[in-house]
């Protein structure tokens, strides 16, 4: 349990905050790039880390992202015009360059203005189909973290965003939270065909219930979708350059001698390699102390990016979010009490495992107190995330660097990992090359 | 710093232990102890150990972290308790 004063640490990001310090010394993914589709096309307001910004792509395709208000009288430049390499306000015509330069000024003639005054602008670039923007103070740019996917061409890539009206640290902490898999999952794991299962004292029968869940496709085995009867996963966790991983550790079914293991990845401060989880990351993005985006960013077959399968296999249901930017925001789906009561369904909630996780993690409020909580040790990998985080917000304070940063990593190697092997071997072979580049993997 | 239990409120969950094992273990009710040089103390409320401050930050997660709110230290050098 954290006091309040430890939970508002961790959770609020704005400029100043102690984490929203910590969360600027990272390239931060803020937008999806397909937004701003071609040169000059429409503006678009990009709330992130509780400040709001124009992103726009100028006359020469390049991207801009500035503060949102004109540095003159405030007009928001979302409303402006992008046209001949830059963005004009409409108010009292001032333009900007996409570095921030001030070009014109119509109602001021002196250039003495222009020449002095800069409008606040920031780094940003384009990768893996996102736009990402450094909002740190100048000249403190880590390595952009290069990862597997962010060098995809956009057809490969399925993206796919859910805006969430809660704090953004109860999003995260799901992202590294193996023990709820194969309990609120459950309904999942059934269309799955992983057949019964039992929570507890609870028999669930497992018998596929929605058929057209947009996740995760064709049936298999039981015992290829969740080799495992065990819901008190031991979880190891270990220190990386670019964060840590931990794996999840449970006995398999019928094979003593023999372990499951599930390894995620975690990038700090974003970025989550789930183990089971096809070749990608889930990102999760504060876009202010009460609103955050999921985003999924997934590797499809070449040219299938943009494809209506795609995007479901991300797992868009179009019922309940996205795609479209002003259908992004999540709305808590009807809850089928009869399917639950009916034994048909575990969790109630239509639409696969981010609508399963989003419900819940709404459903903590708009920012959990978790002076209330009670870890247990399967939240290890919650633990150390909080560790990490509070550890850079001390670093950052004393006038170093957040941890995480990548110093030794080969971000494009960063790798999650879903296994059964001997009980013996130790995980950190299944995932060789997270702990850094030049150091030899472990002998089995 | 000196670290102790109220045993009164351990759940057992065994979170200390995994933590900070030099200052935790779990003992064979299945409920917290403290640890002074490797030696166990026993439970009760006079066993409180002395262990050296820059342990400070793994007990201060632990105390943290339990789900029995059972983990009592102070810190005199710091200033830094939880009592």
């Amino acid at each position: 349990m954290l006091t309040t004063e430890e939970n508002e640490a961790l959770c609020r990001v704005g400029r100043g905050t102690p984490m929203g310090r910590v969360l600027r010394r990272y390239w931060t993914p803020a937008f999806q790039a397909a937004d701003l589709p071609e040169a000059d096309c429409a503006p678009i307001r990009v709330t992130v880390l509780g400040e709001s910004f124009v992103a726009f792509r100028d006359s020469s395709g390049r991207l801009g992202f500035l503060d949102e208000l004109c540095c003159h009288r405030g007009a928001s430049l979302v409303l402006g015009r992008v046209e001949e390499g830059g963005i004009r306000c409409l108010y009292h015509g001032w333009k900007y360059a996409a570095d921030g330069t001030i070009v014109e000024t119509p109602n001021l003639a002196s250039s003495t203005f222009r020449e002095r005054v800069r409008h606040g602008a920031y780094p940003v670039r384009e990768a893996g189909g996102l736009g990402w923007v450094y909002l740190g103070p100048p000249g403190t740019e880590p390595p952009f973290p290069a990862f597997s996917w962010t060098d995809a061409a956009a057809g490969e890539l399925a993206i796919s965003e859910m805006i969430m009206d809660c704090n953004w640290m109860q999003v995260q902490e799901g992202s590294i939270d193996s023990s709820h898999v194969a309990i609120l999952h459950l309904d999942t794991l059934a269309t799955m065909g992983a057949g019964p299962r039992r929570v507890g004292s609870l028999d669930f029968p497992g018998e596929p219930w929605d058929l057209d869940m947009p996740t995760p496709g064709t049936r298999r085995a039981p015992a290829a979708v969740w080799p495992s009867d065990d819901n008190a996963p031991r979880i190891e966790v270990e220190n990386t350059p670019f964060g840590f991983h931990y794996a999840a550790i449970r006995d398999v079914t019928g094979e003593p001698g023999r372990k499951f293991v599930r390894v995620t990845a975690f990038a700090m401060p974003y970025t989550a390699f789930i183990g089971g989880v096809s070749d990608g990351a889930v990102i999760v993005v504060p876009r202010d102390d009460y609103t955050c985006s999921s985003i999924g960013v997934f590797k499809v077959p070449r040219g299938s990016g943009g494809s209506a399968v795609a995007r479901r296999a991300s797992g868009i249901d179009p019922a309940v979010w996205g795609p479209e930017p002003a259908n992004r925001r999540f709305r808590v789906p009807a809850q089928d009490r009869e399917a639950m009561a009916a034994g048909k369904s575990f969790a109630g909630f239509r639409g696969g495992n981010r609508i399963q996780d989003a419900a819940v993690q709404l459903s903590e409020g708009r920012l959990y107190d978790r002076a209330k909580e009670h870890l247990v040790p399967a939240d290890l990998a919650i633990i150390r995330m909080r560790r990490l985080f509070a550890d850079s917000i001390r670093l950052v304070e004393a006038g170093g660097d957040p941890l995480g940063l990548g110093d030794g990593c080969d971000f494009s190697q960063i790798r999650a990992a879903s296994q059964i092997i001997d009980a013996g071997q130790p995980w950190q072979d299944l995932v060789p090359a997270n702990r850094g580049v030049g150091e030899p993997a472990r002998q089995a | 710093m000196r670290v102790w239990i109220e045993i009164d409120r351990c759940t057992g969950a065994g979170l200390c232990e995994m933590l900070e094992q030099r200052v935790f273990a779990i003992g064979e009710d299945g409920l917290s102890r403290v640890r002074q040089e490797g030696r166990t103390l026993p439970p009760g409320p006079d066993s409180k150990a002395e262990v050296p401050d820059d342990y400070a930050d793994r007990v201060r997660e632990a105390s943290r972290a339990c789900p029995g709110d059972c983990i009592r230290f102070e810190v005199p050098s710091g200033g830094d308790r939880r009592t």
